[in-house]
Formats: structure tokens, C-alpha cells, sequence
């Protein structure tokens, strides 16, 4: 009798560990790596988050929609980690999703209006939250979210139409010219509240970061006249800085060519915080903080960079192309050195690089 | 009123069997008679096409349809709704894109000249008394974008009709109902249509919203619908063989667009189209040729709208496209020996277009000459045909085509074929939108090349099965696209093979007081992009977006007595939102839908009742990535007909 209690025991034991081994979720546990987010098709809602493991070098494309069996949305634009979540901003569904940083699957969605840059400052999730999209006539909002009641709980004040931001010592740095539509940044302080903002930059200020001396290098990516087309004639495009102690402007380069189209939108720092990366039409260019002249060529030729980073650890160069709103992306990874390691395909329209 | 009754039965027995047939007998005598000259030009010598008709009972169950509902359930084309009565209802046609289909009525095309695509919601089924579908329609004879295909429209006269009056109302799902009125009044030489709709519909729908985590159902919002128009026609038939023929087209509609699934805040967009379309032809009837000549006035409207919130009045976007088109058309046909027919002809059009986003207001002037030869000989009947257009500001190369259909066994098995090069003008939008467009586009440019055979068995009496098969293979150079620079633009970026096999069977049993007819239908499609202007190793090979390889359509249809019952299922295979096959595909989808209709005379009238049911087993399903259809919805409708 109890041999075959035992027996039934052991078999039952087998058949449920074997069930529970059946059930249990293939996907792997992404813990560290680089996550991409993309802009998709924006009728088709098909934006995703690709995750690639920097251990083996792999790319999962689709990340995102394969753990949760589903598209998060159009226009993913930017995320951020905290703790145990991760916060997605998904600008075509005005949404921000809140995921398990573990295996990213849905806990929660905050409504947010058009949200754009999230970012992780003091004690807060940052994220953009932009109020007219078409002429920036009514002030883009900053919302702080609670990363543990994860509830919106703080509003601040920015300008027209803000894309990109970057926390810094206590402040978010708003660069608010997308499409031309302003031409200032906005300094706030994220407990207090209080706004400065430097106008009257070059045409289009739309991103931006902060070196090593807390000197603010502002992307103003100029502004085209359509008056005469298609003899359309275009605003140089600027790389400016702006010194941390005086706020005024105290360099200035004109970057790119007149003649073209390409607004450059992505700019980054080394892990150093001394140099400068940013896309132009032709490719990404290099640049010291120090150095007294844009350079003249790109570090990197590449045409239809959508999006830019450099890893924190190692310094390889991550180089996003849009090759259409109905095909694949492409992710490029480049040693510090600008030799190519490898490419990989990515979600439609790619335009953010982050690392964990 | 037995005559009449029988004549409504009539309408659906008699349109069991194809009236555009492609194995027409020679209707050339010395004396040209009326049908003859009826014909428009791209029917007349079109003879070596495959052309599908929905048969009467199918027209009279989807009459307070749409067009594109009718096709979706009658032929095996693709179309692509957004979801609900009245959202945007595009055509794919053999793999192609939903600008590469002619739309036309009574011979005027009615494609946009600024985004080149019509859209099919906006035709109700009962303003036309004929559709057909002609498949692989060439350039030479229809113009720009017939890379598909083309849909013909038509209101004909009917010169034995004295009076005839039809009253309709249906009223079903989601708030929607459609009322309409027909009158024909005429005599043998003088006829008069006029056609009057209305269509109003909330759709809002439940489905299940699996963007939204948690997929929780939701009713769909903001997505109202309303349409109101009026067509008429007038035929005189005027002594020495003159003919005048006239028709006007009236119609306003208005449509909330819904946003797409995942987003839950309200929808602002809106959007109106009115369009008014006017034609006049004279038609001269001599011993062996016939003289037509046409002009017509095509105006299109469309206002597009939106708010960054709902409950604010200011518009953050206020887009309004105007198009106007002036066309006259010159046509002279001249039949030789009983045998053999040539025509010669001339189109020009004359275009002005004007939007907020182009610089200033765009005016093309076309001018095409068009040649035909046709010959019928015993059981033989080939055409040649030619076309050289001159547009402004856009090169273009002359158009051929030839084809013939040959009766290998009389009555019983036909083959035909034809070859012929096609091309589609860049639109308006295309060319001159600010920014973006490029006004040194070229032409979308390619052949392609049809055979076919067509087989009827007659079991008996009252029996007959019809069977059909065609191949195709259609080359698409220079195929327009947006690339996505900041800001993009259009170019020429990609060649495209899309090729594919349809097939169908038709079986139709008569009895003494009705008949039964199933029915099948498949078509395999691979198109697929073989070379990029970028060399995209990604996109090569790769089926485009939103079109199936494989289509279906199946059903039976009763008649019997007084009442008729159609069930019909429609299955579409898997397709990708992506050019490269790439994220997560949309799966395949099979929707049932039933008619029934019951006729009873009363007194000088006959009132038919009837009933139908789309997606009988409420499945849920996307067409388009990100957008909801509805479920089960069931219509009931009622219409009035007195005939004299």
C-alpha cells in the first residue's frame, strides 16, 4: 500500500512538474542589455521595443509584442528603467506603460497626451507630455510620475513642442523646438517647480545633453521655408552651447549643409561626458567638447539615421536607420574606433537606443 | 400584376446567368444595331478579358449595400475596409495597390486626381443597374491605373420600361438605416432614371480590443456615418439614329473617423466628401459607322478636420482638396465587312487642383489618341489596340494591347488571352504636396499578360455548370513611394511582379418555380517587390503589405417561389502590415453572411421583404492593422415596386 502511495505521489509529482515545466513562459529573462524602441507605421499602431543581449549578441526584434502577444502602440519613443518597472512612452496611443522590468509584460497604462522623453529624475518618472502637436501655440506639460504608486503627482510648465529631454543635478533641460515651432529650452527645477528658459536660439532647438563641465550642447536642427517650392530653401542647422553658470550662448556651429532637408534630431555624449556624437543627412559625426571647429566629414557615413547612443561601458557606437514606415530598421553597431561589429534588423522606423 | 411579380422574380432568375457575356455573338449588321452602339469603347474591345458580374439576386440582396460590401462578397478582389458603414473601403486587385484599379461610370473615370484611389463606401449598390468587374483591364483602352484592373459602373435604359417605381427602407445594427427611391419613366425613344439615397449609420460596434492590455471590449466611438446623394440619367433616342445621353451626380458625405484600437482618448478627426459629376454624349448612328461624342464635368471636394481635443471648437488641422476635371472625348467607330470594326478617338481632360498644401492651385492638361481594331471571324475574335498620352509635365510612353478569345467548342469552352502594357500618372499629391512631392516623378509603368479558359457544361435542360480559370502575371515598374527622409517625399523606388491563378465554379439548377446555384471561388496572389532602387535585400521577394495569397469566397443561393435564401462565406489568408513580412501578421479570416428575401403582390405593387446578416458568427477579425470591424450585424428592409 504504500509502495503505491508513493508510486502515485511520485508519478502525480511528475506529471505536475512536467505540466508546470509546459506552462512555464519561453521567453527569456531580460535583465541587462540594450532595448530599442520604434516608431512603426502610425495608422498601423505597430511600434515596438526590440531587446538585444550583449552577452551573445543576439537581437530579439519585437520584444515587446512578443511577450504580451500584441503591438504596444505607434510612435514608442523613449523608456526608462526604475527598480522594478520599466515606463514606455507611446506617443501614438497617449499612453505610458508601465511593464515588469523583468519580463516586460503590462502592469499598467497612464494616460498621458502625446508623450514624449521619458526619463528617470530624482525621485520622479519624467515624462513630456506635448499639448499641440501642430503649432506648439499651447505649452507642452511635464508630468512627474510616481514610480511606486505610479500615478502622475507633479506638472511643470515647458514650451511649444518639446521632444527630447535630459535630467541633470536636480533640473530636466526641455529642448522645445520640434518642427520648427520654437526656438528656446526650458531649465526646470524638479522640486520646485521653477522654469527658466533661454530663447532666442537658432531655428528649431530639438535636442540636447549636458557634459562634463554642465555646459548644455543644444541640436537646433533649422526650419524650412516652403514658400517657393520646390525651390524649398532651409535654416542652417546648429550645434550651440550654452554655459552651465552664465546661460548664454558661447559657441556656436553651423553644422550640415544648407541645401538639405535632413533636420538632425540625435545627439549624444561618450560614457566621459567629452565628446560629441550627432546625426546629420550624410552620417554621424564626432566631435570633441573642446574642439574649436565642427568637424568637416562624419566619423560614420550613414544616410537616414533616426537614432543615436554610445554604450556606457564600452563606448561602441549604436546607430539606428529608418529604411521606411512598412519595412524593418536596421540597428549598426560600431566600435568607439568607428569599425562596424555587426547589423540587425529592428522594428519600423527605430528611433531610440537605451541601455540596462 | 402576375407579369409584374414575374418580373421580380424575374430580376434574380435572369441573373443567374451572366448578361456581359464574353462569348457576345457579333452584333455588327449592315445596319448598326442600337446594343452595338451602346457599347462604350473599352467594353466593346475588352472582349478579351475576364469580366465577373454580380447576378441580380446578389444586387438586389446588397442593395442597400455598399460597393465595396457587394464585391467583398461576389468576386474574389481584396478590399480593405477600416472598419464599419461608411469607413474608407479600398480596392487590391491581382496584388495591386488600391490606385492601381479604374473606377468608372457610364465611362468617365472616377478615381481622385490627387491621391489616385477611390473609395468604394461612398457607392451604394442600388444607384447602378449594372457592375462589372473586368479583370487586367489595359491602358490602351481605360488609361491611367488599371494595373489591377477596373471596376464598371453603368445606368442603362431600358426602352421597354414605361414606368417603374421602388421605394426601400432597411433599417439594422449599430443605429444604421438606408432609404432610397428609384424612378424610371420613359417611352421607346425618351427614358428617365433617377436614383435617390440616404444612409446613416453610428457603427458603434463592440469588439474587443487586443491593443489595450487586459483586450477589454469596448464600443466603438466617434465613427458616425451619414451619405446623401442623387443620381440621374436621361436617354433620347432623336430621329436619323441620334442619341442623346445624359447623366448628373450629386452626393454629400460625411464621416467621424474613429481612432484606431489601443487609443482610448476621443477621436476629432472628420472628414466630408461631396462630388458633383455631369455628362452629356451625342451618339450618331450611320449605315457602317457611329460617331460619339462626350463631355462631362468631374468636381470633387474633400474637407478633412481635427481638434487636439474634443471639446474645443478651434480646428488644429483644416484641409481642403478641391478637384475639378473638363473632359471631352471624341469616338468614331467604323465597321468593316461584318468582321471587322476600327476605331479612332480622342480624350482630353483638362484638370485643376487645389489644396493647402500645395504652393499654389495645379492645373494638367491630358490629351490621348486612342486606335482599336477589332475581328470577329467563325469562332475567333481578336483586338489590337493603341494609346498615346500627352500630359503636362510628365513623359509618358505609347500603350498597346492585344488579346483574343477563340470558342474552341461553341457554347461549351472558350480560351482567351491578351498581353498589354499599362501605366499609372503620379497624382496631384504625388507631384506638387509641400512638402514631399515630386513634381519629376514618372510614370508607373509595366505589362502584363492574361489567359484564361472558360468552360459551360449543360447537365440538362435546366442544368448548367460554369467554370472558369485564369492566369496572370503583371510587371510594375517605377511603383511610387514615400520614403521616409525628414520630411519625406515620393519617388520612384520599386518594381513589383504580381502574379497569381483565380478560379470558379458555378452550378445552376432551374426548377418550375426557381432555381438553386452554388457557387465557389479561389485566387492565389504573390506579389512581391524584385527590385528596390536602394537594393533593400529586405524587401525582395517579400509579399507586400495588406495583400493575401490566398482568397475564397463560397456559397449557395434559392430561389423558390417567393422566397430566396443566399448563405455565403468569405476567406481571406494571412497578410503582414509590413513590406518584409516582418512583426506580427494578421490572421487569417473566414466571416459567414445570409440573405433571404420574400416578394409578395399586392395589389398594383409587389413588396419584397428581406433580411441579411453579416458575419453570422459575430468573428472578430482585422482587415487593417489596428482596426476593428464589426461583428454580427443583421439589417431587415422592405421595398416597394410598381411597374408599368
Amino acid at each position: 500500500m504504500k509502495s503505491i502511495t508513493l508510486f502515485s505521489l511520485l508519478a502525480f509529482s511528475a506529471l505536475f512538474l512536467n505540466s508546470c515545466n509546459d506552462e512555464d513562459p519561453i521567453v527569456e529573462i531580460k535583465t541587462s542589455g540594450v532595448y530599442i524602441t520604434s516608431d512603426g507605421n502610425f495608422t498601423d499602431q505597430n511600434g515596438d521595443v526590440d531587446f538585444f543581449n550583449l552577452e551573445t549578441a543576439v537581437m530579439t526584434k519585437g520584444y515587446y509584442s512578443t511577450v504580451n502577444g500584441r503591438y504596444p502602440g505607434s510612435i514608442v519613443n523613449s523608456l526608462v528603467f526604475r527598480d522594478s518597472n520599466c515606463f514606455i512612452s507611446i506617443n501614438g496611443k497617449n499612453i505610458v506603460e508601465v511593464v515588469n522590468a523583468s519580463n516586460f509584460i503590462t502592469k499598467k497604462q497612464l494616460e498621458v497626451n502625446f508623450p514624449y522623453g521619458i526619463t528617470d529624475g530624482g525621485n520622479k518618472i519624467w515624462v513630456i507630455s506635448v499639448k499641440d502637436v501642430v503649432e506648439g501655440s499651447i505649452p507642452a506639460e511635464i508630468y512627474g510620475i510616481n514610480p511606486n504608486s505610479l500615478t502622475i503627482t507633479d506638472t511643470i510648465k515647458a514650451g511649444g513642442i518639446p521632444n527630447y529631454m535630459v535630467y541633470h543635478n536636480g533640473k530636466l533641460y526641455i529642448a522645445n523646438g520640434s518642427w520648427g515651432k520654437d526656438q528656446s529650452i526650458t531649465i526646470a527645477d524638479v522640486e520646485t517647480k521653477q522654469t527658466e528658459t533661454i530663447a532666442n536660439l537658432p531655428d528649431a532647438p530639438t535636442n540636447l545633453v549636458i557634459d562634463i563641465n554642465n555646459h548644455i550642447w543644444v541640436l537646433c536642427a533649422g526650419k524650412a521655408d516652403y514658400t517657393n517650392w520646390p525651390n524649398t530653401t532651409y535654416t542652417p542647422s546648429h550645434l550651440i552651447r550654452i554655459n552651465g553658470s552664465t546661460k548664454q550662448v558661447d559657441k556656436t556651429f553651423e553644422i550640415g549643409s544648407t541645401s538639405d532637408s535632413f533636420s538632425p534630431l540625435n545627439i549624444c555624449l561618450s560614457a566621459d561626458k567629452r565628446t560629441l556624437y550627432y546625426a546629420e543627412a550624410d552620417g554621424v559625426y564626432k566631435m570633441g567638447i573642446d574642439d574649436s571647429s565642427a568637424p568637416s566629414s562624419p566619423f560614420i557615413a550613414k544616410e537616414n539615421v533616426s537614432g543615436l547612443s554610445v554604450s556606457p561601458s564600452n563606448g561602441d557606437v549604436y546607430v539606428l536607420q529608418n529604411t521606411g514606415y512598412t519595412t524593418a530598421g536596421t540597428l549598426t553597431i560600431y566600435q568607439s574606433s568607428g569599425v562596424e561589429k555587426g547589423s540587425y534588423p529592428t522594428g519600423i522606423a527605430p528611433n531610440g537606443v537605451f541601455f540596462r | 400584376m402576375k407579369t409584374f411579380f414575374s418580373f421580380i422574380a424575374g430580376i434574380a432568375l435572369a441573373g443567374s446567368v451572366p448578361a456581359y457575356s464574353q462569348s457576345t455573338q457579333p452584333e455588327i449588321s449592315i445596319h448598326l444595331s442600337e446594343v452595338s452602339v451602346s457599347r462604350q469603347r473599352v467594353q466593346f474591345f475588352g472582349d478579351d478579358k475576364k469580366v465577373d458580374l454580380p447576378d441580380s439576386l446578389q444586387l438586389l440582396n446588397m442593395q442597400s449595400a455598399n460597393l465595396g460590401q457587394l464585391l467583398t462578397v461576389s468576386s474574389p478582389v481584396y478590399i480593405r475596409n477600416y472598419g464599419g458603414a461608411g469607413s474608407l473601403s479600398s480596392i487590391s486587385f491581382r496584388g495591386t495597390g488600391s490606385n492601381h484599379t479604374a473606377i468608372n461610370w457610364n465611362g468617365f473615370q472616377l478615381n481622385s486626381t490627387t491621391s489616385g484611389d477611390f473609395d468604394l463606401s461612398q457607392l451604394p449598390v442600388d444607384a447602378f443597374e449594372s457592375v462589372a468587374v473586368v479583370y487586367g483591364a489595359s491602358a490602351s483602352l481605360y488609361g491611367s491605373g488599371t494595373f489591377g484592373g477596373a471596376i464598371d459602373l453603368a445606368n442603362k435604359p431600358d426602352w421597354n420600361n414605361r414606368i417603374l417605381v421602388k421605394i426601400g427602407s432597411e433599417y439594422g445594427s449599430f443605429e444604421s438605416y438606408h432609404n432610397s427611391l428609384k424612378l424610371k419613366v420613359g417611352t421607346s425613344k425618351v427614358q428617365y432614371q433617377l436614383s435617390l439615397f440616404n444612409q446613416h449609420a453610428k457603427n458603434n460596434f463592440t469588439f474587443t480590443d487586443k491593443l489595450i492590455f487586459g483586450s477589454p471590449k469596448r464600443t466603438m466611438e466617434h465613427n458616425r456615418f451619414e451619405n446623401t446623394g442623387l443620381i440621374q440619367a436621361l436617354n433620347i433616342k432623336l430621329p436619323k439614329r441620334n442619341r442623346i445621353d445624359a447623366g448628373l451626380w450629386l452626393q454629400y458625405k460625411e464621416k467621424e473617423l474613429p481612432r484606431p484600437m489601443g487609443v482610448q482618448t476621443p477621436g476629432t478627426e472628420n472628414q466630408t466628401d461631396s462630388t458633383l459629376k455631369a455628362y452629356i454624349n451625342w451618339n450618331k448612328l450611320f449605315d457602317n459607322s457611329s460617331l460619339l461624342i462626350k463631355t462631362a464635368y468631374l468636381g470633387d471636394y474633400l474637407h478633412y478636420t481635427d481638434k487636439l481635443t474634443p471639446d474645443v471648437n478651434t480646428l488644429s488641422v483644416d484641409s481642403r482638396i478641391q478637384s475639378k476635371r473638363y473632359l471631352t472625348e471624341g469616338n468614331y467607330r467604323y465597321y468593316w465587312l461584318h468582321h471587322i470594326t476600327f476605331d479612332v478617338g480622342y480624350i482630353f481632360t483638362h484638370t485643376l487642383a487645389e489644396a493647402k498644401s500645395y504652393n499654389k492651385a495645379e492645373t494638367e492638361n491630358w490629351l490621348a489618341i486612342t486606335q482599336a481594331v477589332k475581328l470577329e471571324y467563325n469562332r475567333l475574335t481578336t483586338t489590337l489596340s493603341a494609346r498615346e498620352d500627352f500630359i503636362t509635365g510628365i513623359k509618358t510612353k505609347p500603350q498597346f494591347s492585344g488579346g483574343f478569345s477563340y470558342k474552341l467548342i461553341p457554347e461549351q469552352l472558350l480560351v482567351r488571352g491578351s498581353i498589354s502594357t499599362r501605366f499609372r500618372k503620379p497624382t496631384f499629391n504625388e507631384r506638387f504636396w509641400v512638402p514631399g512631392g515630386n513634381p519629376d516623378l514618372k510614370s508607373e509603368n509595366g505589362w502584363g499578360v492574361d489567359v484564361g479558359l472558360e468552360h459551360t457544361w449543360q447537365l440538362g435542360r435546366q442544368s448548367e455548370l460554369l467554370s472558369s480559370v485564369s492566369s496572370y502575371s503583371n510587371r510594375i515598374n517605377d511603383w511610387i513611394v514615400w520614403i521616409p527622409t525628414n520630411p519625406a517625399y515620393a519617388a520612384n523606388y520599386k518594381q513589383v511582379w504580381a502574379r497569381g491563378i483565380e478560379a470558379s465554379t458555378k452550378w445552376i439548377l432551374q426548377f418550375s418555380k426557381g432555381y438553386i446555384k452554388p457557387w465557389v471561388m479561389y485566387s492565389y496572389t504573390l506579389s512581391t517587390s524584385i527590385q528596390t532602387e536602394d537594393d533593400n535585400q529586405n524587401l525582395l521577394g517579400k509579399q507586400l503589405r495588406y495583400i493575401p495569397k490566398h482568397t475564397g469566397n463560397a456559397g449557395i443561393s434559392m430561389l423558390t417561389g417567393r422566397f430566396d435564401i443566399t448563405l455565403n462565406g468569405n476567406f481571406v489568408g494571412q497578410t503582414y502590415s509590413t513590406d518584409d513580412e516582418s512583426g506580427i501578421p494578421l490572421n487569417s479570416w473566414f466571416v459567414t453572411n445570409v440573405y433571404a428575401g420574400y416578394t409578395q403582390p399586392v395589389g398594383k405593387f409587389v413588396l419584397r421583404f428581406n433580411v441579411r446578416i453579416q458575419n453570422l458568427t459575430d468573428h472578430q477579425y482585422q482587415v487593417i492593422q489596428a482596426y476593428a470591424v464589426p461583428g454580427r450585424a443583421i439589417f431587415a428592409g422592405i421595398n416597394l415596386f410598381f411597374k408599368k
